[in-house]
């Protein structure tokens, strides 16, 4: 992401020559173009089949004050209702590109299996996202004023190099010990460039911030504000409430004590620790305008302590005997990725790895909130000059990130119409199944992208001093603290009795 | 000049072999260890993929996170008051 210096706006020539406004005009009609689809391809039996999901919903609801203790027998039977339930809703719309778009599966021993998922061939899949993916960026391009004939023979390589790094990321021990993509697809970057280095005819497809900003619009989407008081005010307090003090804590614990020289590593390790790893470390490092290697240091860091909180944080609460709600609460406020999260909280049990996993989505919720500040904190005082005349309205939406109004703007429409009823639920839902493939291809053109403009000696430059490192050590440990902290004051103290439904 | 081209080609040769070893060769070893293949068959039957980045790409989320809702809409006076 190369966004070291704040862009110029006044000197751009037209809405189109900013790459922010491209990438919400290019997200916008995705998204766009997507829900309008979904929602004239309603299901023939859609009155029948709504009524049906309103039924099965107050049948779940009636049941719920007679179920007794939770058992795996029960367990599996609430699983197999949500699940009937989930495909009712997931029927009442037909996304027509659903089976255009595909991301790489997992495989152990032959990569080959990788490219059959649920015993099905994903070839029309992965062309659908290339084809998708390449109309989209040749027009950003065209608007651009660029040539496109350059950039559609770059392109190809690029995909393929995605392709290969979704592939490395599908092996089993990788993927289930969530070593992402993203990792991947900076190595397979980097090997190339600081072997052989970048081609040149590649360059006209390395468009990182394109591509990350645009999969941030997307991402928009799937931010779905109502989902904030899923778990009442316990939730928002493990999630909402220790994850800023945490995020402020750990920022300024870099700024003051370590004095870390860079603001914007400070801030997307800062970010990606205490909201949601991967996620919002690109969020972040889009607001704050980080630097390509920030971003990718501060995203192996994560991915390498997330694997190891993984496994050791469940064996510790297991030797410690800490019951399953207060367990899934700490596991879902600390452990940055949900993939991680999930897997952590499925060891402990099905009580843990519900709160685990709701929690966690209530902070990934917090990603908006988090870009919007970032971005606001940044221009107003961290880019603005010291010695230089407070900054008027119109200088900080001149150097504002336009990208963020396309994310919060998909975030708000998005979550409008999830509140809307079962159908908008439904809609969204139907929406947000294509944008998030979609979205992980688009990041992964990213981090491929960085890579093949990354050197090793430049990356290297930022562990010598360990401070990027220990700055993560110190605020995931203020983290875990404070996280453990608020869960059993409000699971054990405030809220005993939502302890108690949960973990029935 | 065109020492320094060998070589680099060379070096993209070596970290392609190195990257086909761990991956073909070491690391379906370490999936078949007892432990790893435990915790894969484990995540595997929950139907979690722990490689999710957003709650979103996570296919058991909406049946667990909807349970939790739905408890939390059944019984407002225990998770509000």
């Amino acid at each position: 992401m190369s966004v070291e210096a704040a862009p110029d706006a006044k000197k751009a020539t037209g809405i189109i020559q900013s790459e922010d406004w491209l990438a919400v005009l290019l997200g916008g009609l995705l998204l766009l173009v997507t829900a309008a689809a979904s929602f004239t391809s309603r299901a023939p039996d859609y009155q029948e089949r709504l009524k049906s999901i309103e039924q099965a919903q107050q049948e779940l609801k009636t049941a719920e004050p007679n179920a007794g203790p939770r058992t795996e027998e029960s367990g599996k039977q609430l699983k197999g209702k949500e699940e009937e339930l989930k495909k009712l809703s997931s029927g009442l719309f037909d996304n027509p590109f659903k089976s255009y778009v595909a991301k790489v599966g997992s495989w152990n021993t032959n990569p080959m299996d990788a490219f059959v998922v649920k015993k099905r061939s994903i070839a029309v899949g992965l062309v659908g996202v290339f084809v998708i993916s390449l109309l989209l960026f040749s027009l950003g391009s065209a608007l651009r004023g660029e040539r496109i004939i350059p950039f559609v023979g770059a392109f190809v390589v690029l995909f393929l190099l995605a392709t290969l790094s979704y592939l490395l990321a599908g092996q089993n021990v990788i993927k289930y010990y969530n070593l992402e993509y993203a990792l991947w697809a900076l190595m397979t970057g980097m090997v190339i460039s600081n072997t052989i280095g970048t081609p040149k005819f590649m360059l006209p497809a390395i468009r990182t911030e394109l591509y990350i900003k645009t999969g941030l619009v997307l991402l928009g989407a799937e931010v779905l504000l109502s989902r904030l008081l899923a778990l009442g005010l316990p939730g928002v307090f493990v999630s909402w409430v220790v994850t800023p003090i945490t995020l402020i804590t750990t920022y300024m614990f870099g700024q003051y004590v370590l004095r870390i020289p860079s603001k914007s590593l400070n801030m997307v390790i800062s970010a990606d620790m205490s909201v949601c790893g991967v996620s919002a470390a690109i969020a972040t490092g889009a607001a704050c305008r980080a630097k390509k290697e920030e971003l990718s240091l501060a995203i192996g860091i994560s991915l390498a302590f997330t694997a190891v909180m993984m496994v050791v944080m469940p064996m510790f609460i297991k030797y410690w005997g800490m019951n399953q709600v207060l367990a899934g609460a700490w596991l879902g406020g600390t452990i940055d990725s949900t993939g991680a999260v999930a897997a952590a909280g499925g060891m402990l049990g099905p009580v843990a790895l519900e709160v685990a996993v709701t929690i966690k989505m209530i902070q990934n919720i917090l990603i908006g909130v988090v870009a919007f500040g970032v971005a606001v904190y940044w221009v107003t005082f961290v880019e603005r000059d010291e010695k230089g005349p407070r900054l008027g309205l119109m200088e900080i939406w001149y150097r504002f990130p336009k990208f963020v109004l396309g994310f919060i703007g998909a975030s708000i429409v998005f979550s409008a119409i999830h509140t809307s009823g079962i159908a908008g639920s439904a809609l969204v839902e139907t929406t947000i199944g294509t944008g998030e493939v979609l979205r992980g291809w688009f990041f992964c053109l990213a981090f491929v992208s960085i890579g093949l403009e990354t050197n090793f000696r430049e990356l290297s430059h930022y562990l010598r001093d360990g401070k990027a490192i220990t700055l993560y050590v110190c605020g995931q440990t203020l983290n875990l603290a404070l996280t453990l902290l608020m869960a059993w004051v409000m699971f054990e103290i405030v809220f005993p009795q939502a302890a108690q439904t949960l973990g029935r | 000049m065109r020492d320094s081209g060998i070589r680099r080609w060379a070096c993209l040769a070596a970290a392609t072999i190195a990257i086909g070893t761990i991956w073909l060769v070491l690391l379906p070893f370490i999936g078949g260890q007892q432990p790893v293949a435990d915790h894969i068959a484990n995540q595997q039957r929950l139907g979690i993929d722990p490689s999710a980045m957003f709650y979103t790409e996570l296919e058991v989320a909406p049946v667990l996170t909807n349970h939790v809702e739905r408890l939390q809409e059944t019984y407002p006076d225990r998770f509000w008051k």
